[in-house]
């Protein structure tokens, strides 16, 4: 993931920046599984599909002063915070992304996502990548989080994993 | 019955039990292990150190003793049986985690299209290979389990498993960076090795490895001693000179192979190249292990009598140790796109002026990721944080990442903005700063 695509995807969330490297982690995992070409390499975490590139891209370009990090532990957990400065949102708007304009709806759609809905959806659709079996994705992801299979919020996170599936195959 | 010893010069003795680990003699006299006996540790670093001639296969017996002797430790002070069961696929995934090295280790990597990774555990799986039957004849699922231990995407096994293999603190880093500092010459790999080996424990119900808080020193004299192999070693100017040569050249060669034109390619890599693709799935094992270090030292000989002037003359340029020089580019106008154009259309015109055809093969970007040069990497946020990449400490029962624990640390592991380099024949390095210098000034008046 080049910084381009990085400040892209950031732009997406808005006034507010960017909120969680948690649910970056698993923006760019479904971003790239629907087909978007971001290159990061995952494996699984405890809670997810988890890039040391992605973590990476997200340093350097804080590094490079294009974008702002802040960080929040009021709420009894860290959360950083990205949002582009005044520059680099100039420089967006000079040199938009070609690459990354198809996935913008489906882009701005998944951060507004739930986290826990993204933290097992990717989890599911890193399986079935391995099994190929949507049920079998299923049990062995709801398994490895230690949730059970049949609530609401494990069906609205397979639903989350099969679309984008789906898209990808579009 | 006495041990098998081989005599190293970073261990003095490495030695496995006949009886117990006879299999892993077995299997170190494996062709594909012997093969690496034949593969260069740290590619063409031997350009700028002489002495960097060793080979994958003494870090691989490296790697062995180190996992010998931390499931020792960890056995005597833990339940020996929840080892016991993974001590095999251990000791082989450290041996064999190279097994699918090729030519000049890393950097031939984009070379020839291939990942090593993937090597490996094609190599382990394949039933013809020695590797996969001796592996077998100690137990069925023996091979599955070693290659998902080198498989970086697997989650079949407990996290400490991979953790030993393949984390920040890893057997494998352990070995590299000591030998890596022996012979280069560039002595700065020391750190209390055997202090980190031997004060790893289990935590989080046995499924998780940290440091206690006395061993926060060796872990700091261990990131400091990759800081600086990685900043006069493994990204030394010359050596990263002479990886953009080789890569150039065998780009060259491929455009020139993909427009039909005939590249005198030699048995071995035109088998190789035959199947199309660089893919395990593609490509029979036994092609991919005959390409060696030798047929590309022959297949870079033929070049330099080629018809197209600038293959050829890569070629030799590689051979004579003739390198390119590094010139830094001036700020990019646009710091979100990675490319200058600019920049490469002034260094292009220069080049053409002075006939070097096509300009592109003499004015190679050399993109210095950060991540590569980083000695560790901490990850921020404590939900993302596991064994496998963040060193934790052990404090009062509570968890610490280390660079939370000695926050001096933060100069040497703190992200910097990634660089673009350029090589350039080292004829024309002066008139290229000099159109660098004029580029800077123009932009920094703006």
């Amino acid at each position: 993931m080049d910084r381009l695509q990085l400040a892209t995807l950031l732009s997406w969330a808005g006034e507010g920046g960017f909120r969680g490297r948690k649910r970056l982690q698993k923006v760019v995992f479904f971003l790239q599984e629907a087909g978007c070409s971001l290159d990061c390499r995952f494996i699984l975490h405890n809670y997810g599909p988890y890039s040391r590139d992605v973590a990476d891209a997200c340093d350097e370009i804080v590094a490079a002063g294009l974008v702002d990090e802040s960080y929040d532990d009021s709420s009894g957990y860290v959360q950083y915070t990205y949002s582009l400065t005044q520059f680099t949102r100039e420089l967006l708007q000079r040199t938009p992304d070609p690459r990354m304009q198809r996935f913008e709806a489906v882009g701005r759609g998944l951060i507004n996502e739930d986290l826990r809905t993204l933290e097992l959806g990717s989890t599911i659709l890193f399986f079935f990548r391995q099994c190929k079996n949507w049920d079998e994705a299923l049990e062995g992801a709801c398994k490895f989080k230690k949730v059970s299979q049949d609530t609401s919020p494990s069906l609205t996170a397979l639903k989350l994993a099969r679309r984008i599936e789906a898209w990808a195959s579009n | 019955m006495s041990d098998k010893v081989f005599r190293d010069p970073l261990y003095n003795y490495i030695a496995f039990d006949r009886k117990r680990d006879g299999w892993l003699i077995e299997l170190i006299d494996c062709p594909e292990v012997q093969r690496l006996r034949r593969i260069h540790q740290l590619g063409v670093s031997h350009f700028t150190y002489p002495g960097a001639e060793h080979t994958r296969l003494g870090h691989s017996l490296g790697v062995a003793h180190l996992m010998q002797l931390v499931l020792d430790h960890l056995t005597r002070a833990c339940r020996a049986a929840k080892i016991g069961g993974a001590r095999q696929a251990l000791l082989a995934a450290a041996l064999l985690h190279d097994v699918g090295h090729g030519p000049f280790s890393h950097l031939f990597e984009p070379c020839l299209e291939i990942k090593h990774e993937k090597w490996s555990v094609a190599i382990i799986k394949d039933e013809t290979t020695q590797v996969h039957k001796v592996l077998k004849g100690q137990n069925e699922y023996l091979p599955d389990h070693v290659a998902d231990l080198i498989d970086s995407i697997s989650t079949r096994h407990p996290a400490w498993q991979r953790a030993l293999m393949s984390s920040q603190l890893d057997v494998d880093r352990l070995d590299y960076l000591r030998r890596d500092s022996l012979f280069t010459g560039a002595d700065y790999g020391h750190f209390d090795w055997y202090r980190l080996l031997t004060t790893i424990q289990f935590h989080d119900n046995e499924t998780d490895l940290v440091w206690p808080a006395k061993s926060a020193l060796a872990i700091e004299e261990y990131i400091f001693a990759r800081y600086y192999m990685y900043q006069n070693v493994y990204f030394h100017k010359t050596t990263r000179g002479f990886e953009q040569l080789l890569q150039a050249m065998w780009n060259r060669a491929k455009t020139l192979r993909q427009a039909g034109e005939d590249i005198d390619a030699n048995p071995v890599l035109r088998r190789f190249w035959s199947h199309g693709s660089s893919e395990p799935e593609k490509v029979p094992v036994s092609d991919y292990l005959a390409v060696e270090e030798f047929t590309v030292l022959d297949q870079i000989e033929r070049w330099t009598e080629h018809k197209d002037k600038s293959l050829a003359d890569c070629a030799r340029r590689f051979l004579e140790r003739k390198g390119l020089a590094k010139v830094d580019p001036p700020p990019p106008v646009n710091p979100l796109t990675a490319r200058d154009t600019e920049w490469e259309g002034e260094l292009h015109k220069l080049l053409r002026q002075k006939r070097y055809d096509p300009p592109e093969m003499y004015c190679l970007a050399d993109k210095l990721d950060q991540k590569y040069l980083l000695p560790y990497f901490e990850e921020k946020e404590p939900e993302n944080q596991t064994a496998v990449n963040t060193i934790r400490v052990l404090l009062d029962g509570k968890l610490q990442t280390i660079g939370e624990y000695l926050p001096r640390l933060k100069a040497v592991i703190a992200k910097q903005a990634d660089r673009i380099a350029y090589y350039v024949p080292k004829e024309i390095r002066k008139e290229a700063e000099v159109l660098s210098e004029r580029l800077r000034k123009a932009r920094n008046s703006k």
